[in-house]
């Protein structure tokens, strides 16, 4: 209790000093006794002169005395604004300034940090202190921090709830200039509301923003900690033997240096949010980062666009995949036969090598590599092929094949023929070195801008000796990719059809250059592989910048780039960190995208370690500060009543309410009351437990009309097809739910039936919507009239088809038709040829063209055989409608072979659409 | 409601609690037969009227009194008496006002109806008695329906008006009449006095009803109370538990008088509280008569 006391704090506590009026209160209510009861009184004369000997009657019972007491001090007690769990003490008088970290790690904390912050912006705002705010990121597209305030305390709360996680790191550089540039004269007291990691030195940062005055410090739980996803090096790879089934990596990272498990859920996703693998690991701080494996069958692989860590927000939660991870098939064309003399020397060696991690390569004779579908192929020196191969190889470079040469004595020898080459060459090759050379071995000089290879570093140790040498035309320059240090070209390329030929003038292993060692070489054939299969009709291309396409905020969705965002600069481009200028995301041209991720790059994971002593640490907590004065309001308002109700009864008034002091006493308590509701905070509760209940298992749903009766029959005879359909099916539906569309959603439930009445009420507007809105993004609505025999034409002119009328009015329901015989609702499950209820001859309408993202299931079917009533009678009951049990057995049993279909139907939409069944379902019809 | 229906009501309240008393009207007239019969109790055919007894006729006597049939028995004259050549006229008062208007919560009646309903009951049961019935203050006495519902209509009409003692002014009683007087007798016991002693100088007969409310005999309020009572007078009793019994021994020696008067002067007295069964105290009343009837002729 003690404890409970100590955690409320007054907000206003000078009125409590008005408990000291108490004793006066006391003193007033005690000489003033209750109005005594009247009574006219036929004996009063023998009354007179008669004295009490008691006198307390004359004063109020000493328990009404403490009730008013009671209610005195709790309206003082309240008013007084009592809260609970206050937030700690902001040491000092002066300004406060707010210190909200919001990089990329704050995502996951972003309540807790929004929620503080607004305690202290109110706990400030009640202390009359000036407010300011300050992030420890630059906001988007721009490069320096900026400071808010002095602040009033709405304009520092909407502030902080419009402010967001950034999806880039700190800038702690930027955050203490612009502390620095801030003269506050005044000392002020900084609350820094943290993510709980270190990004670079804020150790720095936080002295001197300490030096301005005191420094609180909030930081996370150790569970709560950021994680971040980083690319592993074998992302997606082939299969392995040893790995079992594994075949896609992502590594997930925490801070280092703290002590916590925290497991984590790890999805890999394809475009449009579909889950194709998900993977759980437990990350052990101390052995971070972990690999976390997927098992993505061979044909997906490539559609995997997105890591992503479930349950956890954040910009560092996702990982974006681009080209560069997806696998090319290579081909390197090789003579099977001159394979095995030298294996460590041969070109092909190396190529593998080269690109083994990021492709999947296949050595083998050209004509099987066409056939096999390479986007690329890669030619070794080869100097001369058969026409036919010749040919074939043409016909697949237009078609958008990337044919990949290098250069070698075949090469060399052979430019009286020569093919498929982006430059004519000359006669023979230029050696650079040797013996008999005056020249010196060339070195490649830095990439320009438009070629692929813009932003690579390059070796010093690379020289190039011999090279083969392209014949100086009017065109040349644009071909060129690389040039050596005396300007002649070193790899060209040009466009064929839709394909690309690209030549490098020098050889694939170290014949001619240490190319092939270096670190360039394996650089620079990934980037060439990575072109296959674009559209590289033209030979223009701009590496220079990559323009933003898609970014990411800083909850780790994408939306399309602001002006604000900067296109990202090739250069040194695998080492880029994100930015505010250039944030994580999506960037490129049409020919190439390049994903820029918060993992790639980003420096191991610290939280702060060695922070100043004298600084004011504290943590986040869960429960928050609350006004109590509502509750202890409403106590006294309780009382206030019990304490009317006792002057009731004491002045036995017997007609409670129409006597003139009644009604004024009336008027007394709902005053009251009235002013207390007011001042009581509103609360929304979500529906989650409708929605939770609901989207975790499959219910049948119907419609509640209104009606009763029907509504019963309704509900009966859906728990009767449920039976059905868990005996018969793997559909299990976990019950039956009656919905009704003015409150509940309906978005849960793939089919819901709807038994038309003709006193079926009007739903609002709201509702219509609410339903519309469920057919339009999936839903099913069977619409049943159940009234066939009373109609001999089709949905004409009975009481409920004219119900149903009044409903579809104000839906948009697009066209229906009549069934028809190869509908899927007649093979779904059963093959069916007419769907009988208890009656067993109206048609049933179906939507005509089925809208393209449902699956082409029916958004509405329409028909009037009372399916439920009959799925009602085969539960054995009998019928308290006025028809007696429907039909025999046999239509019974179809009908509820059509509710089978009719699930069937909205559960796995055209899956039976498919043709396999074809023979045998004509058969069976008999056709 | 008109007032005519009210007292029809009224009397149809009255009848109510007389219709449930045949028993006692047989055992009444069962009385008055061997009041006037002694031991020779027959009736005789075709007579039409009771008599009383047969008398040597004396000279006193009318010779149209003379029964000759009897006197033909014999040699003596004999003349029959018959039993109502000496009727008594009775006459009623009945106290009313905003006093008698009192009714506690215990009660289903207030006094003013209780003193009504057993007003009445007495004075059709005197009809039924062959008595003359007369309003106290006024002369003409009967005993048909007439003077039943005028009887009825003065006790209705009366409960307006505040009277709490028969008037002296009023008292214009033949000799011999037989006063009834229904009231709360709640005024002081001097006034009390002087009323009966102006009474008791006109009749030796009658008969004094006092009804109280149980409240006013007992005092079970509770708390701090204001009364109110006649002509203004207000007594606030801070708490009326703690002088119960000062008042009740009052309320006690103001009936003691009362009934020290009414023994002073011959009269009878009842003390009917309203929430008692009215039969109960109708039938007690009604022996007293009968009895008084017997004793005094």
């Amino acid at each position: 209790m003690i404890g409970f006391l100590s955690q409320i704090v007054f907000v206003q506590p000078v009125i409590l000093s008005a408990l000291l009026a108490l004793p006066v209160i006391w003193y007033i209510l005690r000489i003033t006794p209750p109005a005594p009861k009247t009574i006219f009184f036929p004996a009063t004369i023998f009354l007179k002169g008669l004295v009490s000997e008691e006198q307390t009657a004359s004063k109020s019972p000493w328990w009404i005395l403490l009730l008013r007491l009671i209610i005195a001090a709790l309206i003082i007690i309240g008013l007084a604004n009592p809260v609970l769990n206050p937030a700690k003490e902001i040491p000092g008088y002066g300004p406060v300034r707010i210190i909200m970290d919001n990089s990329w790690a704050s995502a996951q904390t972003w309540q807790m940090q929004t929620k503080t912050a607004e305690e202290i912006i109110k706990k400030s705002a009640r202390d009359n202190r000036e407010i300011y705010i300050i992030t420890t990121t630059p906001a988007l597209g721009e490069k320096n921090i900026k400071q808010v305030g002095p602040l009033s305390e709405g304009a520092a709360l909407s502030i902080i709830r419009g402010m967001k996680p950034n999806p880039w790191p700190a800038d702690y550089e930027a955050f203490i200039k612009e502390l620095k540039n801030q003269k506050i004269k005044k000392s002020i007291h900084n609350v820094w509301l943290s993510h709980g990691l270190d990004e670079g030195n804020i150790r720095k940062a936080v002295k001197i923003a300490q030096r301005t005055g005191g420094l609180s410090f909030f930081t996370v739980n150790n569970e709560k900690l950021p994680l971040l996803l980083r690319s592993n090096k074998k992302v997606i790879s082939k299969k392995d033997q040893k790995d079992g089934s594994k075949n896609t990596y992502i590594d997930v990272d925490a801070p280092r240096n703290v002590e916590a498990n925290i497991p984590v859920i790890v999805r890999a996703m394809a475009s449009k949010n579909v889950i194709l693998d998900i993977a759980s690991a437990n990350v052990s701080t101390s052995k971070a980062p972990i690999s976390v494996a997927f098992d993505i069958t061979d044909d997906q692989v490539a559609k995997v666009t997105t890591f992503q860590i479930s349950g956890r927000k954040g910009a560092g939660g996702v990982f974006l995949l681009d080209d560069r991870f997806k696998k090319k098939n290579v081909g390197i064309a090789d003579n099977a036969g001159s394979e095995s003399a030298a294996p460590l020397i041969e070109a092909s060696y190396y190529i593998k090598r080269a690109l083994e991690p990021y492709s999947n390569i296949t050595i083998d004779n050209i004509d099987k590599l066409i056939e096999k579908n390479m986007s690329v192929i890669i030619l070794p020196d080869i100097g001369a092929m058969p026409t036919e191969t010749l040919n074939a190889l043409e016909t697949w470079v237009k078609k958008g094949g990337l044919l990949l040469r290098f250069s070698g004595v075949n090469l060399a020898n052979s430019v009286n023929k020569q093919f498929l080459l982006p430059v004519t060459l000359r006669s023979g090759e230029r050696s650079l070195s040797g013996s008999l050379s005056w020249d010196k071995p060339q070195k490649i000089i830095p990439f320009e801008k438009n070629s692929p290879f813009y932003g690579l570093d390059i070796p010093d140790d690379v020289s190039i000796r011999q090279q083969v040498l392209a014949d100086p035309e009017q065109d040349l320059e644009g071909k060129i990719w690389a040039k050596l240090s005396d300007g002649t070209p070193f790899i060209t390329a040009n466009g064929k059809g839709k394909g690309l030929i690209v030549l490098i003038h020098t050889t694939a292993n170290t014949d001619w250059s240490d190319f092939a060692l270096s670190g360039l070489y394996v650089s620079v054939l990934k980037r060439i592989i990575q072109l296959a299969g674009k559209s590289t009709s033209k030979a223009n291309y701009d590496f220079a910048s990559l323009a933003p396409l898609l970014i990411m905020d800083g909850y780790g969705k994408l939306y399309p780039p602001p002006a604000a965002v900067s296109p990202l600069k090739a250069k040194n481009l695998d080492l880029f960190i994100p930015t505010s200028l250039t944030p994580p995301g999506i960037y490129g041209t049409g020919q190439t995208q390049y994903a820029l991720n918060l993992g790639t790059n980003l420096p191991a994971l610290l939280i702060p370690q060695s922070l100043p002593k004298s600084i004011i640490k504290s943590h986040y907590k869960q429960d928050y500060e609350r006004s109590v004065m509502p509750y202890i309001l409403y106590l006294a308002l309780a009382l206030y009543c019990l304490d009317w109700l006792i002057m009731i009864l004491i002045a036995g008034k017997r007609p409670l309410f129409f006597t003139k002091k009644a009604r004024l006493s009336l008027f007394n308590l709902i005053l009251p009351f009235g002013l207390m509701v007011s001042i009581l905070p509103t609360k929304s509760y979500a529906n989650e437990n409708f929605d939770i209940k609901y989207a975790s298992a499959f219910y049948l749903a119907y419609i509640k009309t209104g009606d009763t009766e029907l509504d019963s029959l309704t509900r009966q005879g859906l728990e009767s097809l449920s039976n059905t359909l868990t005996q018969r099916t793997s559909v299990e539906p976990r019950g039956v739910v009656g919905l009704n569309p003015e409150k509940d959603n309906l978005n849960f439930f793939p089919l819901i039936y709807w038994s038309i009445s003709k006193n079926q009420k009007i739903y609002s507007d709201k509702a219509m919507k609410n339903i519309q809105f469920y057919l339009d993004h999936g839903g099913t609505i069977i619409f049943d009239t159940r009234d066939q025999n009373r109609s001999t034409s089709s949905m004409t002119n009975t009481a409920n088809a004219k119900a149903l009328r009044r409903i579809t009015s104000s839906l948009n329901i697009p066209p229906i038709i009549p069934i028809p015989s190869d509908h899927v609702l007649g093979r779904s499950f059963y093959l069916l040829k007419d769907f009988p209820g208890r009656y067993n001859s109206a048609t049933l309408w179906v939507e005509r063209y089925s809208a393209s993202g449902r699956d082409n299931v029916s958004s509405v079917i329409i028909g009037s055989n009372d399916w439920v009533g009959s799925w009602y009678d085969s539960l054995g009951q009998r019928s308290f409608n006025r028809f007696n049990r429907s039909g025999n057995a046999r239509q019974r049993e179809m009908a509820l072979r059509f509710g089978v279909n009719l699930v069937m139907y909205a559960l796995t939409g055209n899956y039976k659409a498919d043709q396999v069944h074809i023979p045998y379902i004509l058969e069976r019809l008999g056709k | 409601m008109n007032i005519l229906s009210k007292i029809d009501k009224l009397r149809e309240q009255a009848e109510n609690s007389t219709l449930s008393l045949p028993a006692l009207m047989i055992k009444s007239e069962n009385i008055a037969d061997n009041v006037i019969h002694g031991e020779h109790v027959k009736r005789k055919s075709g007579s039409g009227e009771k008599f009383w007894q047969f008398r040597e006729y004396d000279q006193s006597d009318r010779p149209q009194d003379i029964d000759w049939r009897q006197s033909a028995k014999s040699d003596q004259i004999f003349i029959k008496q018959k039993e109502w050549q000496i009727t008594r006229k009775v006459f009623l008062w009945c106290a009313s006002g905003k006093t008698m208007d009192f009714r506690s919560i215990h009660t289903n009646f207030s006094k003013q109806e209780t003193a009504q309903i057993t007003a009445l009951s007495i004075v059709l049961l005197l009809k039924k008695a062959k008595e003359q019935i007369g309003i106290f203050g006024e002369t003409q006495t009967g005993r048909s329906e007439e003077t039943i519902n005028k009887i009825a209509r003065y006790l209705y009409n009366k409960s307006k008006s505040d009277d709490f003692l028969p008037s002296e002014h009023n008292l214009t009683l033949p000799k011999h009449a037989y006063f009834i007087g229904v009231g709360d007798f709640l005024s002081p016991i001097t006034d009390i006095e002087k009323c009966f002693k102006t009474i008791s100088n006109q009749t030796q007969n009658a008969f004094i009803i006092q009804t109280l409310d149980p409240e006013e005999i007992n005092l079970n309020f509770k708390g701090r109370i204001r009364f109110k009572g006649l002509n203004d007078a207000e007594e606030i009793i801070d708490n009326v538990s703690s002088i119960r019994d000062n008042y009740s021994q009052r309320m006690s020696n103001h009936i003691d008088a009362i009934k020290s008067l009414c023994h002073l002067y011959g009269w009878n007295y009842v003390l009917h509280i309203s929430d008692n069964d009215i039969e109960n105290t109708l039938r007690y009343i009604w022996e007293m008569i009968s009895e008084g009837k017997y004793q005094r002729i």
